[in-house]
């Protein structure tokens, strides 16, 4: 009797466990796919979780999907009610909420500034990429894609793939020992399920529509946006912790104008505001004004905020990493 | 309407005074600029109490003295003009004026500091995008901008 080799074990295991095996895959290649637009509709229930200090919040909502880039995601109230709706097609995006449509441009990843090759480099040279296996995530098989940061004070990210379609059904971010994290999980997932065009339709026949086309964010490189604030810009390429310009814009905020540079290390995303007047934090949430640190330091459901004043102008700094981190960013700023 | 709603327009805005256009392009603002919504209840507050202030009928007796005084001519004692509701209303008046104006001035320099929201929105629209697949992204950034921020909790 001949031996059986492992591909046909695995492949009689697999026939006896009614479920096709897979091989485990590259984690780059995982990465890569998980990240490509699906080409497939789809459907399901999503939990979004924010531990965020001392408290948590939750938001649940349903997600529709159509290729090639149609999204409607409706959020729910406790009870179970559509609280509000979100609808985008990749270029416009509406939201509705009590009885009000706002449409906008929505956010046009080609419009940035840094290639996704460039922003991949960046990915690689700071984070370890590995895979493993994890819990079903919506009763189905996924590879867990760990996106590690070589840099201490930077959040983790783990993506649950989902084993078949390489969507992405679960996605946490978080910084190991610190009481900041969010989470996107899919409770149910239903991949190929046929989805209404109306589902997808823009606005509302009988809600008030308003234009907020000023939401979407410009990509512009240093020098433009020099030349749209008319002030030199001080913001440097690159910041420690191995950020890099990616692009910015001009953030209008009544009568003054904040310029928005925008620094990636190809996962997190580090924001320095520059601004004409001082920025009013709020007085909750202070963690830090001693002597010592560069500045004051609050917390916010987005990140950490540091405020600095340095050279005469105002910067506000924002991004999800540790205080000393944020800390050293803001040093090299003075 | 990206801007801060200053506070005559949140005042013409409060009283009703304010044409569609403007009314529309504020309340969109103040669906996500927690400064202006806290403003415009405290507004909204300063109406109330000044509405709600008891305002009192002129004493009877006032008008009948005045009147006696006026037909026979009765000299009144030094003091008494201090006693008369006539002289104490209007300083009243003034000094809850002086009280609400510097109220509002204490505001207006509060104003005068950029508010944190439109900054956190514009860094929480653009991060959202970051290598995160955008048909199952945590949340919508346009519904951040329009979902409330909530408090600041400790954060370590």
């Amino acid at each position: 009797m001949r031996p059986i080799t492992n591909r046909a074990a695995t492949a009689l295991a697999a026939l006896l466990l009614g479920a096709p095996a897979r091989a485990m895959p590259a984690a780059d290649e995982l990465l890569q796919q998980a990240l490509a637009t699906p080409a497939i509709q789809y459907q399901g229930k999503v939990m979004v979780t924010q531990w965020y200090g001392r408290q948590t919040r939750a938001e649940e909502m349903h997600v529709h999907f159509s290729p090639p880039g149609n999204i409607r995601r409706e959020f729910l109230a406790p009870d179970g009610r559509v609280a509000r709706v979100s609808v985008s097609d990749g270029e416009f995006e509406s939201v509705s909420r009590d009885g009000k449509v706002v449409v906008g441009d929505a956010v046009r990843s080609y419009e940035k500034v840094m290639t996704p090759e460039r922003e991949r480099e960046l990915l690689l040279s700071n984070y370890e990429l590995s895979v493993g296996t994890a819990d079903k995530v919506a009763g189905r098989p996924v590879w867990l894609l760990t996106l590690e940061p070589k840099l201490k004070g930077k959040a983790w990210q783990s993506m649950a793939v989902d084993q078949e379609t390489k969507i992405v059904l679960r996605v946490k971010r978080y910084l190991p020992r610190r009481a900041y994290a969010s989470q996107a999980s899919f409770t149910s997932f239903e991949p190929g399920k046929a989805q209404d065009p109306a589902l997808f339709h823009l606005g509302g026949s009988t809600a008030t529509a308003i234009a907020a086309s000023a939401l979407a964010p410009d990509f512009m490189t240093l020098e433009q946006l020099a030349k749209e604030t008319g002030r030199d810009s001080r913001l440097p390429k690159s910041l420690p912790g191995g950020f890099s310009f990616e692009s910015a814009d001009v953030v209008k905020v009544g009568r003054s104008r904040a310029a928005h540079a925008r620094y990636t290390d190809g996962l997190t995303v580090l924001s320095v505001f520059e601004t004409e007047r001082p920025v009013k934090l709020p007085k909750s949430g202070l963690l830090e004004t001693g002597t010592g640190f560069p500045g004051a330091l609050s917390a916010s459901r987005g990140g950490k905020v540091l405020k600095l004043d340095a050279g005469g102008r105002h910067y506000i700094l924002m991004g999800d990493l540790s205080k000393e981190l944020l800390a050293d960013v803001a040093r090299a700023l003075k | 309407m990206n801007g801060h709603a200053d506070g005559p327009e949140l005042s013409a805005y409060l009283d009703g005074a304010l044409s569609p256009e403007p009314r529309a392009r504020v309340e969109l603002h103040m669906s996500s600029c927690a400064d202006c919504r806290a403003e415009l209840d405290s507004l909204r507050h300063m109406k109330l109490a000044l509405s709600a202030a008891p305002r009192k009928a002129m004493p009877a007796d006032l008008a009948l003295a005045l009147e006696r005084r006026f037909v026979e001519g009765a000299a009144a004692p030094w003091y008494a003009a201090f006693t008369r509701p006539v002289i104490w209303a209007p300083a009243g008046a003034l000094a809850l004026a002086t009280f609400a104006v510097s109220l509002w001035l204490r505001s207006a320099a509060t104003l005068d500091e950029i508010p944190l929201e439109p900054l956190l929105a514009a860094h929480a629209r653009y991060s959202a995008e970051a290598l995160v697949p955008e048909d199952n992204l945590v949340a919508s950034n346009y519904s951040d901008q329009l979902s409330d921020l909530g408090d600041a909790p400790d954060y370590e």
